[in-house]
């Protein structure tokens, strides 16, 4: 397990640098940073950075004030996928990684893919070309790779853990595979997909709450009165 | 060149595709963001620059305000009745505007719905609520003085 765990963080890192050097994002990131200057600093950086943590990361404010169904949704997905990759983590790591539906960190990863279920299925009908353009709510085109990858790991992991509970012992392993599979292979199709975001999207939030601190600003001084 | 959207920014909630009324602003189907598909066929009318919850999308402005090239970025916030606007020059000069966009509080316009319906006028020629709302007593009235 833990070399599983090895072998998925490189493959991480390797289809994530492939992705920022790809297309020249990290250039244009650079040049974007270099090009902004700072006119003073307002208060604390470190304040800056757990106000975007807190706020922006971990609640999902900025997707309010798009539709509260969205920020819920995503809030599910991102939690539940988070409590799953640090209980196979923590547990690949201690060793107590055991198919069994009374370890605690298999009860963690249900709750997780659970979490992540109800994300997906949620977030569904609120795509912008099921919601706005008229699609069918079954409708999957190129960018709903990811969602459709976290859609066949948390099933495969609920179907594993109900498989065990009733004794399937092959088919709870068969699926299991599965599951470890599926998260393999998101990281590994980081470039053609969109789970990037959870990266820049979380960097982009912390650099602009720094920049609002330093006073940098695209948006329009308002003129009161 | 007109609008265009930031993809580190926009976070593909669709209302910039709702709004536009070239429909030309559709969602990327690797990304799940929104951008301009067909930039010669845009209005300029900045529906999804004013529509936009996450100030996603810039534009160059009209050349009567803004002769030297320019970036140009907006807020609209409607309960407080304005919208701002900022314009940086290709010379580095920064400005900012503050336009009143209503006369009367937000929401207390009321919805059609409100009204009351006359269901013994519903196969008249008449719009809803003419003659009196159109006021023609009053009309007549100072055209007589």
């Amino acid at each position: 397990m833990q070399l599983y765990i090895l072998a998925s963080l490189l493959i991480l890192l390797a289809s994530l640098g492939y992705d920022l050097l790809h297309d020249r994002k990290l250039e244009f990131m650079l040049r974007q940073r270099r090009e902004k200057k700072a006119t003073y600093l307002r208060g604390s950086i470190s304040l800056a950075i757990g106000k975007a943590i807190l706020i922006d990361i971990a609640s999902s404010s900025p997707l309010g004030k798009c539709s509260l169904g969205r920020r819920i949704s995503h809030l599910l997905t991102l939690w539940g996928f988070l409590l799953l990759i640090l209980s196979i983590l923590v547990s690949g790591i201690t060793g107590s990684f055991v198919i069994s539906p009374k370890n605690p960190f298999m009860i963690a990863q249900l709750l997780g893919s659970l979490g992540v279920f109800t994300g997906v299925i949620w977030y569904l009908p609120q795509r912008v070309n099921v919601k706005y353009e008229g699609n069918s709510v079954f409708t999957f085109d190129y960018s709903d790779l990811f969602i459709l990858n976290l859609l066949v790991t948390s099933l495969s992991f609920i179907a594993a853990y109900i498989l065990s509970s009733l004794y399937f012992a092959l088919a709870s392993a068969v699926l299991f595979y599965v599951y470890l599979i599926s998260i393999t292979l998101m990281f590994a199709l980081t470039h053609w997909t969109k789970f990037p975001h959870s990266f820049y999207k979380a960097g982009l939030f912390i650099l602009d709450r720094i920049d609002r601190e330093r006073g940098i600003s695209n948006l329009p001084e308002v003129a009161e009165g | 060149m007109p609008t265009f959207v930031d993809i580190s920014i926009c976070d593909g909630c669709g209302k910039c595709v709702e709004v536009c009324p070239s429909d030309i602003m559709h969602i990327d189907k690797k990304l799940r963001r929104a951008y301009n598909i067909e930039p010669d066929y845009c209005w300029e009318c900045y529906s999804c620059v004013k529509a936009c919850p996450q100030h996603a999308i810039d534009m160059r402005g009209y050349a009567d305000f803004c002769p030297l090239g320019h970036a140009l970025t907006v807020l609209r916030e409607p309960e407080k009745g304005r919208i701002s606007w900022r314009v940086k020059y290709r010379n580095g000069s920064i400005k900012n505007f503050t336009f009143p966009i209503r006369t009367t509080p937000f929401g207390s316009i009321k919805s059609p719905d409100t009204f009351p319906v006359k269901e013994d006028e519903l196969g008249s020629q008449l719009l809803s609520h003419e003659p009196e709302y159109l006021k023609l007593a009053a009309k007549q009235e100072v055209s007589s003085k």
